[in-house]
């Protein structure tokens, strides 16, 4: 598994990908997602269900994720420059 | 109740002093593991899992995250959560007995190689050496499934006397007469053969898990079954041991604790001859419907000829006369204007499988000489459509009968009546069992442009 580059720039086509991602794990509308949707403005977006997001992260898009990545990636967009 | 062995992870503080030195973290592995067994065997409640083949099988890279537990105390991937999840179902199924009871085999190319009717008991592919091995150690497989008191069972299109020489004379065969509960080797519908085994081991069909390398077969079984599990089979030989232990065996025929008395179920069942009669509901016109066949006749096609002569010779069981030709004879009669070569391709939704039967008319004789159909389709009535344009053929060079031909061999009796069961009446009989056909060809096509 690779580890992807945390300077990369998210595409809107990986916004769009995170974005369904992120729908689908917290089981909320994609329309009431954005690219700044995050942790600290999204109530069911806890710690705990962010570990369920990298978690199942790295399979959906087969990553290996660090210990930065897993603390910062908090919010769309910075998890859409996650996707290889 | 569940726990998991320990199942340490591979790095050793010791490192290659950690075989043999006291502090040994794979000594103390094993000694923790054999406390928990012991707990486990005076409390029946207590399942124990081992995740060991797991991480052997999968990688610990793939299955542990160091990220994940210095950030969050989780130990596992997502990977791994899935693996866990599933292994823990498949263990309380075992636990609570839910498990599968029957074991429905085909055996061409299931069980050994090749197709026993075609190369004989010797010649089928199973083997101590080379890729006769693969079926051997799958049979081996099989063998330890039955020790754990699953029932094995034969659902094979076969002549019955075929298959009792591969018992009687293979010397490679793992599988004995005697590991079977029960079998139906016959040309009828396997349907009716698995209907059959129920009856007789009075099981009920949802306790049978059936595999046929053939997915027509395997199709004709789940769409009339729905209730009997039929699993996908391996693309390749080889796959077939580590399909059987790892996807076959865990998923249907997971065993907590063996008894005793599981290894003797096989002979318990065999000594239950109390066969009822079917109750056969399978209905094989509104299957062969929605198989969706196609079939296209071509007549001396020079670009068919090698194929043409090559199931001439592969062919004995559906085969009529069995006269063997080769490319050049093939060749001879497509050229000629004395004979009609018919060759008919079969496709239906699995798949295309190519010249599958094939014709050979003395249009001089109006004379039938050859008239076969390739094992992979018996059952599917396509040799109808066959016949029916070789007698097109016949009528159209002005005959107004068409002759033909049964020879008897050792292997083609399945055949012995189907000029009889398709409107012809005997001519003569030999001495040595060849019978001569005639069947009038109306001329109502023929009046009708």
């Amino acid at each position: 598994m690779k580890e992807p580059s945390m300077t990369d720039d998210a595409t809107p086509d990986k916004i769009q990908t995170a974005v369904k991602f992120i729908a689908n794990v917290l089981d909320i509308p994609e329309d009431q997602l954005g690219p700044d949707t995050s942790m600290d403005n999204t109530p069911a977006w806890d710690s705990s269900e962010h570990m369920n997001i990298c978690l199942l992260f790295e399979q959906k898009f087969h990553v290996k994720l660090n210990m930065d990545m897993i603390m910062t990636a908090t919010n769309v967009r910075a998890l859409a420059a996650l996707i290889p | 109740m569940i726990a998991n062995l320990f199942a340490f992870s591979s790095n050793r503080w010791l490192n290659f002093a950690d075989v043999l030195h006291p502090d040994s973290l794979r000594g103390r592995e094993a000694d923790l593991n054999a406390k928990l067994v012991a707990i486990a065997k005076t409390h029946p409640n207590l399942l124990l899992l081992d995740l060991d083949p797991l991480f052997r099988r999968h990688g610990e890279d793939a299955l542990l995250s160091d990220a994940f537990w210095y950030t969050a105390r989780i130990r596992y991937t997502a990977r791994m959560f899935e693996l866990l999840a599933a292994t823990i179902r498949q263990a309380t199924d075992a636990h609570a007995q839910r498990c599968k009871k029957v074991l429905v085999l085909d055996l061409d190319d299931t069980l050994w190689g090749g197709i026993v009717g075609e190369v004989g008991p010797l010649g089928v592919t199973l083997s101590e050496d080379g890729n006769g091995r693969c079926y051997r150690d799958f049979q081996r497989c099989i063998k330890a499934a039955a020790r754990t008191g699953v029932l094995l069972t034969i659902a094979s299109k076969n002549n019955e006397a075929d298959v009792m020489e591969v018992f009687e004379q293979n010397k490679m065969m793992i599988l004995r007469r005697e590991d079977f509960a029960a079998s139906s080797i016959n040309w009828r519908p396997k349907v009716e053969g698995i209907i059959a085994i129920a009856e007789q081991l009075n099981l009920g069909t949802d306790s049978f898990v059936f595999i046929d390398d053939n997915p027509v077969e395997r199709d004709a079984v789940q769409k009339a079954l729905p209730d009997v599990t039929v699993p996908d089979f391996p693309s390749r030989a080889e796959e077939l041991p580590t399909w059987f232990e790892q996807k076959i065996v865990p998923a249907y025929f997971g065993k907590y604790a063996i008894s005793d008395e599981e290894a003797a179920k096989t002979e318990q069942y065999r000594a239950n001859t109390a066969r009822q009669q079917l109750a056969a509901s399978f209905d094989l016109e509104k299957y062969l419907a929605e198989l969706g066949i196609e079939c296209a006749i071509s007549v001396d096609d020079a670009d068919r000829v090698i194929r043409a002569a090559q199931i001439t010779q592969k062919t004995s069981q559906f085969n009529l006369t069995t006269r063997r030709y080769e490319v050049t004879d093939l060749a001879r009669f497509v050229r000629s204007h004395k004979h009609a070569v018919l060759t008919l391709d079969y496709r239906d939704r699995f798949g295309d499988e190519g010249a599958v039967a094939l014709a050979i008319v003395d249009l001089a004789e109006g004379r039938i000489d050859t008239f076969l159909e390739s094992c992979r389709v018996i059952g599917c009535r396509v040799e109808d459509r066959l016949l029916d344009k070789a007698i097109d053929i016949c009528r159209r060079h002005g005959h107004r009968r068409i002759i033909g031909e049964y020879i008897p061999t050792r292997k083609n009796q399945m055949v012995a009546e189907f000029y009889d069961a398709h409107g012809f009446v005997p001519l003569s009989k030999n001495n040595d069992g060849r019978v001569t056909y005639e069947r009038a060809i109306d001329d109502r096509r023929r009046n009708a442009r």
